[in-house]
């Protein structure tokens, strides 16, 4: 994923009010690293912005999806057995008490079943996404069913 | 609102479950696997049984009631058979009432691990809290059992990814092997595959039992590769306590020789410095249980006759082998579905005898029955305590109110009960 903060400082207000804390750069280079929120900079909601903040959200939205982590959860082969929940560290990290092999009740963690299949939360806590980056298969290789697949 | 469940969608009870309810309906399961999701959704399906019926013909409970205590007063050689899928209580009923009508009482427990559990419990061998497993065990080995499509969540809730006190590091702080006839899908997560031939699980006992105390025999005597056969041994040797989960697998063409063979087994990694215990992976999630109450009170696992008056049991003598002889004129059947999973022979020993059903749903039993007294969804809409595979009682948390005129297990069987 080559998104560059100059594409995305291009569409921010540039005024540098730092009514976010940072400056329009910085922010840019937060809003790819997934530190801050577009939401963060309230200029952008104004109604002059709506433009940019619309084409904001199509750049930054293969963060969210699964270009950047290459994680895919394919629901129709799930059986639900939380395999994934309980194995996957940043789950472990968000809600103690699955590591205990209990659901995750935390709304933070990146794996939780719903209605009997595994669903993808928050795909941002991946640790596959920045800043760790760290190649972690684990929620992979322990599915049962080959619902799970990391490219 | 959101409750806390105890599901009843197999012997795990998994006692994490969260369920959103709203009006009486369910928003949403979080935890249960499909297994369980699929149960708790039962309760409000098309296919529910919600009014008694006698000869397809709906009537009041009281009549229903009424009708089964007749039939049932009447009956030459009356059958009660379920009770896996029924909570303790129930069970203790269903025993009191088989005494009453001097009736025999069975379920599936007789040709599934009923043997096991009885097994165990003749030896003294007290299984391990699944609690304990998750704490300690350091080799979990799957045995003729494929958790991976029955026990969904048994390897990521008890057995093999939870981090406890002796294995901080989940899966890594654990060896997992798997016994099978043929690869499956509980492999995947597998350190060590053992595939061996059918019947050859107590074969393959003794040639492990045979290294663990010096006496080398060959992995072609159980059919297994040796490469794979050695590597396991090695692990064996490093683990401290290790628990064998075993299956049906283990009892090949009704064999029992191999459930013998893994509890000699153990025996001889006891006596060699290495904890060690095996479970029974039973199904229906409250097969412990009727098989404890029925050993609690008649001092026999299952098939208990009391046509004589005092109970007496043989081995020989089950449900399915005195049904294909016909020996039935009357059938209680509570939360199973024989017609749909006995063989051939006692299916048509069944259909020739009159069938009262207590069931939440219209199986294909209840379909085919005189008599048909709608049961609530135990766990969903009926409380009571169950008995999880390694033995621990759990208490329900309903969260339903029964569905149109179903009732509790047990509040039928009183009812009837009354009415003799």
């Amino acid at each position: 994923m080559s998104l560059s903060p100059l594409d995305v400082y291009k569409l921010l207000p540039k005024t540098n009010c730092k009514k976010c804390g940072h400056t329009c750069l910085a922010f840019a280079t937060k809003l790819i690293l997934r530190e801050v929120k577009l939401e963060d900079c309230p200029l952008l909601f104004e109604d002059k912005y709506a433009e940019n903040l619309a084409k904001l959200r199509e750049l930054l939205e293969p963060v969210m999806d699964t270009y950047e982590t290459g994680l895919k959860l394919d629901e129709s082969k799930c059986t639900g057995c939380g395999n994934c929940v309980v194995v996957c560290p940043a789950n472990v990290s968000v809600d103690p008490s699955v590591a205990r092999g209990m659901g995750a009740n935390s709304e933070e963690v990146v794996f939780r079943v719903e209605d009997g299949v595994a669903k993808i939360v928050n795909l941002e806590r991946c640790r596959r996404f920045p800043p760790d980056r760290i190649n972690c298969r684990m929620c992979e290789q322990y599915c049962y069913s080959k619902a799970i697949e990391i490219y | 609102m959101r409750v806390e469940a105890v599901c009843t969608g197999c012997s795990l009870l998994c006692d994490d479950i969260v369920v959103e309810v709203k009006g009486g309906r369910v928003k949403k399961v979080l935890h249960a696997c499909a297994i369980g999701a699929k149960r708790i959704e039962s309760a409000l399906e098309a296919e529910r049984a919600l009014k008694p019926l006698a000869g397809g013909r709906i009537v009041s409970l009281d009549e229903a009631v009424k009708q089964a205590a007749e039939m049932l007063r009447e009956a030459r050689r009356p059958l009660l058979y379920g009770w896996c899928n029924s909570v303790n209580e129930a069970v203790r009923l269903g025993l009191e009432l088989a005494r009453k009508v001097n009736g025999f009482f069975d379920g599936p427990m007789s040709v599934c691990h009923g043997y096991s559990i009885w097994y165990a419990r003749m030896k003294g061998i007290r299984p391990p809290k699944l609690d304990e497993v998750l704490d300690r065990a350091d080799h979990v080995v799957y045995w003729g059992c494929n958790p991976a499509e029955s026990h969904h969540r048994h390897a990521s809730r008890f057995a093999v990814f939870p981090r406890g006190e002796k294995t901080p590091e989940g899966v890594e702080s654990r060896s997992v092997t798997v016994v099978d006839v043929r690869p499956t899908r509980t492999m995947r997560i597998a350190n060590h595959r053992l595939i061996i031939p059918p019947g050859r699980d107590a074969a393959l006992a003794k040639l492990i039992a045979g290294e663990l105390s010096g006496s080398r025999g060959k992995p072609s005597e159980a059919g297994v590769a040796e490469e794979e056969f050695y590597s396991f041994i090695e692990s064996l040797k490093r683990s401290t306590y290790v628990v064998v989960f075993y299956g049906l697998g283990l009892y090949s063409a009704g064999e029992r020789s191999g459930v013998e063979g893994l509890y000699e087994l153990i025996k001889v990694l006891e006596s060699s410095g290495v904890k060690a215990a095996a479970i029974p992976m039973s199904g229906h999630y409250n097969m412990v249980g009727a098989v404890e109450e029925a050993l609690s009170a008649t001092g026999y696992p299952y098939a208990i006759d009391f046509s004589g008056g005092q109970p007496s049991f043989s081995q020989e003598q089950t449900a399915v082998k005195l049904l294909s002889k016909g020996e039935f004129d009357v059938v209680l059947v509570i939360g199973s579905d024989p017609l749909a999973s006995m063989p051939r022979q006692a299916v048509s020993g069944l259909k020739k005898s009159k069938v009262i059903a207590v069931d939440y749903q219209l199986s294909l039993t209840a379909r085919a029955a005189e008599l048909v007294l709608p049961a609530a969804v135990g766990g969903v809409e009926s409380g009571g305590t169950a008995t999880r595979m390694d033995g621990e009682r759990l208490e329900l948390k309903p969260f339903l109110e029964p569905a149109g005129c179903s009732r509790a297990d047990e509040e039928i069987l009183k009812m009837v009960a009354k009415e003799l």
